[in-house]
């Protein structure tokens, strides 16, 4: 289903600490940061919680987690279903109300941002509507909304840090945040909106309307994060097969065209990866040299495709990170360092198989690498241009 | 090619005369000079060479480069890889009076004319580019470290391709090497294994810094008379790998040492951790592998942040080349970023770039062109910087280049002194390429204890609004767009909140002028100033004309006068609002005062003035 998150105070969400007093919070919502509002939220109002508790999931000793303890008062506890469902329910990455991710293949003109955008894979890279045709053009990434580049509002927020055995401020403890404030704001009305849309699945509308305020990201306890949860839509739109493959071959042909390729033997079809993605390329220390062809195998490897295809081209942008399990015991909250695969990267496939076979094939993956239950690795086909 | 191109691409003419007379005085100089000549020939990289005194056409290369490209054809017609080639000899039979075919070669390449060799032989052109480069820069926000890591670039970029040059070819095959991007032309069959070479030591040196290289096959004639078309094809490539690339996450090297500048470095020395796990403290990202001593204490670092701060320990590149281009030293040592601080506690990020260079550089035709104009855009970049830099603070400098290299510039300076400063740089530039080129800048003005991170982010995008000014109104000279970080603030990067900025450097000179005579004006008081600006915030447009016309009949007519100036409106007309050009957009009126008051503590004189 369809969930929109109302916020009514600005949120930090994964932001890097970049020094110690200075947060800055990124522009989308990852799954697995809803995820730990909703494990907060039962946590708060369970009536066996205790922050003590250890517990040992898979071998690895947890703190602070969300399991159903079927005691005597969980039977009339209103957050019982979503107690026992919470491990098991999917969710995507929430990105502000009518955006969408920019394929890291668009370009676009350096002279006029009007000028509209241009496919490295289906369009020569020039701006043709400059004059002479041929205007200079450039990558874009980021979000995307009413065909133009768009941007969330942060704002700066200073705190002082509180010292918990007295009450009073911290000494030296001015903290700032660059928090998300408004995804819409009006310079004329003053309105603004924060308002962020993803997918929740394995509930009813009813077991998520029972949350009347969530909190989400860092900072909760001075306010930050507050949001009303509402759901929109209980039905997922199923895409049509016949139209999908028709946009596949059109794709093709474009590709081909812009490509000089005369194969009616091999087809192209590119997907895009509309969250982050976290791969395993399998080298953690190695810097040996590999040629641009080895790094494509290294690709598909990756990816995991048990299939007959090929890696034909990487329009892609991989950083290292390394995030923080709050439920570890222990002080070291840190988890271990992964490849991340930015949002918006596109992979063009080469094959010989019919594109039905390849939509049966991707249709059955949830994602690529890991954490997909938390909208990780989530991806689309990529058609060429704003689609 | 316009005469404006001709004259960013090729040195300024001078004439035959005057050209035989430092011919001479230069075959005197290389006379007795074994190996030096290359060193000599530094100093003429801007004077035109002519081979006849009726040589066509209004595009000459430099003296420098057209020796260079006389030595570098005869090396890889006659030279072989890994054997001795006697670069002297040919460096003395440019200058002699002979001709040859490939000076004849040379010539016409410079002249634009179709260019042809009688004995022609393949080639491998490598182009290697260092990206992402500030990502690796920005890594933490200690100012030891980012200055390490722009050594390291700068190290690898200039010194490392040089050596492994020399130690395989001759140090000629570099047609330009600085500014983060790499071009040689090697001996046929060479490419690829240059390019493996290259990105290898590339990794052991820097270990996390992203490097890509990549090179096209083609003969000698087919590469100097399509030059624009075999670097498009080159480009390609590189952009194809860069995008493709994955790097390792704990890279780790057994590299012991490195000699910067003669300077020699070691790693050994550094104490290592046993125990696993420990995350770095500088990155907060790979696994720590060592213990480096900091202002803060012991700190577990990783062996690309280890290297980063033993450089920065001990190199300040820019300092010394400051020293080099003014002739004296920055008076301040420093140590991190508060040290740069005025005296509200603000510092500056400028982060600026020429305008237009794209389409330059698509309008080279040649080897040569390209080799001059990437030496002149660098040349003058730094001289603009340094110059300004001493201009504004004199003896006071002090400044932190993060990068400075090509068109590339990212200072960090004191916030009272930043606009005056990017004003002297773009002015600089600008009169430097005699308009044809200009330059913009972002500037981000904030706490001291603001990341830079952060700072440069906003810098960023100032830069690109500041930008999208030259293009769309076409002004002739270089734009500016700036940010002040306060407490509590929304920031909207995508829309300006000043009713100055973005601007242009003429319309900038003007506003630090009247600032600067406002803040010595008895009349004006600041604090008056903040009213203004709130009541401009709080009232509807007539009401606060209304207030502000009670308000200067009760105080002063200076304060109508110098924002009249500053913004060209007739001072009689003036009545507390400036009529918004873009009206349909949204209000009929902004406020200047926004301007003046934020930017009163970013520009000197007065009675706060810092020094």
């Amino acid at each position: 289903m369809k969930v929109r998150l109302n916020f009514i105070s600005p949120f930090v969400v994964g932001g890097i600490k970049l020094v110690s007093n200075y947060i800055e919070s990124i522009d989308y919502i990852p799954g697995n940061v809803i995820r730990a509002a909703l494990a907060r939220y039962i946590l708060n109002n369970c009536h066996y919680y205790d922050p003590d508790e250890v517990v040992t999931i898979d071998g690895i000793q947890k703190k602070n987690w969300v399991y159903f303890k079927d005691k005597p008062r969980c039977s009339d506890c209103k957050l019982q279903t979503l107690c026992q469902k919470l491990g098991d329910i999917r969710i995507s990455f929430f990105y502000p109300k009518d955006t969408m991710v920019i394929p890291s293949t668009l370009m676009m003109c350096k002279m006029d941002p009007h000028h509209g955008f241009v496919d490295r894979l289906i369009q020569q890279p020039r701006c043709a509507k400059c004059e002479g045709g041929r205007g200079r053009v450039e990558f874009v990434s980021g979000l995307l909304k009413d065909g133009k580049k768009y941007n969330v509002v942060k704002s700066f927020v200073t705190r002082t840090a509180i010292n918990r055995y007295t009450g009073t401020a911290k000494d030296g403890s001015l903290y700032s945040l660059l928090a998300v404030s408004a995804t819409l704001q009006d310079q004329n009305t003053g309105y603004e909106e924060n308002v962020f849309e993803g997918q929740i699945l394995g509930l009813t509308p009813q077991e998520l309307s029972i949350i009347d305020e969530l909190r989400i990201g860092k900072y909760t306890s001075v306010g930050l994060g507050r949001c009303n949860v509402t759901v929109m839509d209980e039905k997922m739109d199923t895409p049509d097969v016949s139209k999908v493959i028709q946009s596949l071959k059109e794709f093709d042909a474009q590709y081909k065209r812009n490509n000089g390729i005369n194969d009616d033997g091999c087809r192209y079809f590119a997907i895009k990866f509309i969250s982050d993605a976290k791969l395993d390329f399998g080298f953690a220390d190695v810097n040996e040299y590999m040629s641009t062809d080895q790094y494509k195998a290294v690709w598909l490897k990756a990816l995991g495709i048990n299939l007959d295809v090929q890696v034909e081209k990487v329009y892609a942008e991989v950083f290292n990170f390394r995030g923080y399990d709050t439920s570890k015991v222990g002080e070291d909250k840190r988890e271990q360092p992964v490849h991340m695969v930015e949002k918006g990267s596109v992979i063009v496939f080469k094959t010989h198989l019919a594109f039905d076979k390849v939509i049966d094939y991707f249709g059955s993956l949830e994602g690529f690498g890991q954490d997909t239950d938390n909208g990780f690795g989530k991806f689309d086909y990529h058609f060429g241009g704003v689609c | 090619m316009s005469q404006g191109l001709i004259n960013i691409l090729s040195p300024k003419p001078i004439s035959f005369s005057e050209f035989k007379k430092l011919k001479e005085e230069f075959k005197g100089k290389i006379k007795d000079a074994d190996s030096g000549i290359k060193a000599l020939l530094e100093d003429y990289w801007d004077v035109p060479y002519y081979f006849s005194d009726d040589q066509d056409g209004g595009c000459w290369s430099s003296v420098r480069d057209a020796a260079h490209l006389y030595v570098l054809l005869n090396y890889l017609l006659y030279g072989r890889p890994g054997m001795p080639f006697d670069t002297t000899k040919f460096y003395r039979q440019f200058f002699e009076d002979s001709h040859d075919n490939i000076k004849e070669f040379i010539v016409n390449i410079a002249a634009q004319k179709p260019a042809k060799l009688e004995r022609d032989v393949q080639v491998d052109l490598v182009l290697g580019s260092i990206y992402k480069i500030k990502k690796y820069f920005l890594e933490n926000n200690r100012i030891k470290d980012i200055r390490g890591a722009s050594t390291i670039i700068k190290y690898m970029n200039e010194e490392l391709t040089r050596q492994f040059l020399s130690q395989r070819y001759i140090e000629e095959c570099a047609l330009y090497c600085g500014g983060g991007n790499v071009l040689m032309l090697l001996p046929g069959g060479q490419g690829s294994e240059a390019c493996r070479q290259l990105e290898e030591c590339f990794a052991k040196v820097s270990l996390t810094a992203k490097v890509a290289f990549e090179f096209i096959s083609c003969t000698i004639n087919e590469l100097f008379n399509d030059y624009s078309q075999k670097m498009r094809a080159l480009h390609e490539r590189i952009e194809e790998r860069k995008k493709t690339k994955v790097y390792p996450i704990n890279p780790d090297s057994d590299l012991e040492e490195i000699v910067i500048d003669g300077k020699k470095i070691d790693f050994t020395c550094v104490e290592r951790i046993n125990s696993r796990g420990e995350v770095c403290r500088l990155c907060s990202v790979r696994d720590a592998k060592y213990i480096v001593i900091t202002p803060e204490g012991r700190m577990a670092a990783c062996p690309s942040c280890m290297r980063k701060n033993m450089v920065g320990k001990d190199k300040a590149i820019f300092y010394e080349e400051y020293q080099r281009v003014i002739g004296r030293s920055p008076k301040w040592d420093v140590a991190s970023i508060s040290d740069l601080k005025d005296s509200h506690g603000h510092v500056a990020v400028i982060y600026a770039d020429g305008n237009n260079m794209g389409n330059v550089v698509m309008n080279i035709r040649n080897p040569l062109q390209n080799m001059y104009f990437s030496r002149k855009v660098d040349y003058t970049t730094k001289r603009c910087v340094y110059s300004a830099i001493h201009k504004v603070m004199r003896d006071h400098a002090r400044f932190e280049a993060i990068a400075l290299g090509g068109d590339d510039v990212f200072i960090i300076v004191p916030g009272d002194v930043s606009l005056e400063i990017v004003n002297e740089i773009i002015e600089g530039f600008d009169r430097s390429f005699n308009y044809e080129l200009t330059m913009s800048a972002g500037i981000c003005i904030a706490k001291h204890n603001t990341p830079l991170q952060s700072m440069f982010q906003v810098a960023q995008a100032k830069l690109k609004s500041a930008k999208a000014l030259a293009r769309e109104s076409g002004v002739k000279y270089g734009t500016v767009d700036v940010e002040v970080i306060e407490s509590n603030i929304s920031v909207d990067l995508s829309t300006s909140r000043w009713a100055l900025f973005p601007t242009d450097s003429l319309k900038l000179s003007k506003f630090i002028n009247v600032i600067k005579r406002m803040k010595d004006t008895k009349g004006i008081n600041r604090s008056q100033l903040y009213k203004f600006r709130h009541a401009a915030r709080e009232l509807k447009p007539y009401e606060f004309q209304l207030f502000y016309a009670y308000q200067t009949a009760r105080l002063s007519q200076d304060y109508s006068t110098f924002v009249a100036e500053i913004f060209g409106v007739d001072p009689r007309r003036f009545s507390g609002l400036i009529e918004n050009p873009n009206a349909h957009k949204g209000k009929p009126f902004v406020s200047p005062w926004e301007d003046i008051v934020m930017l009163w503590d970013c520009v000197g004189g007065g009675e706060d003035s810092v020094s």
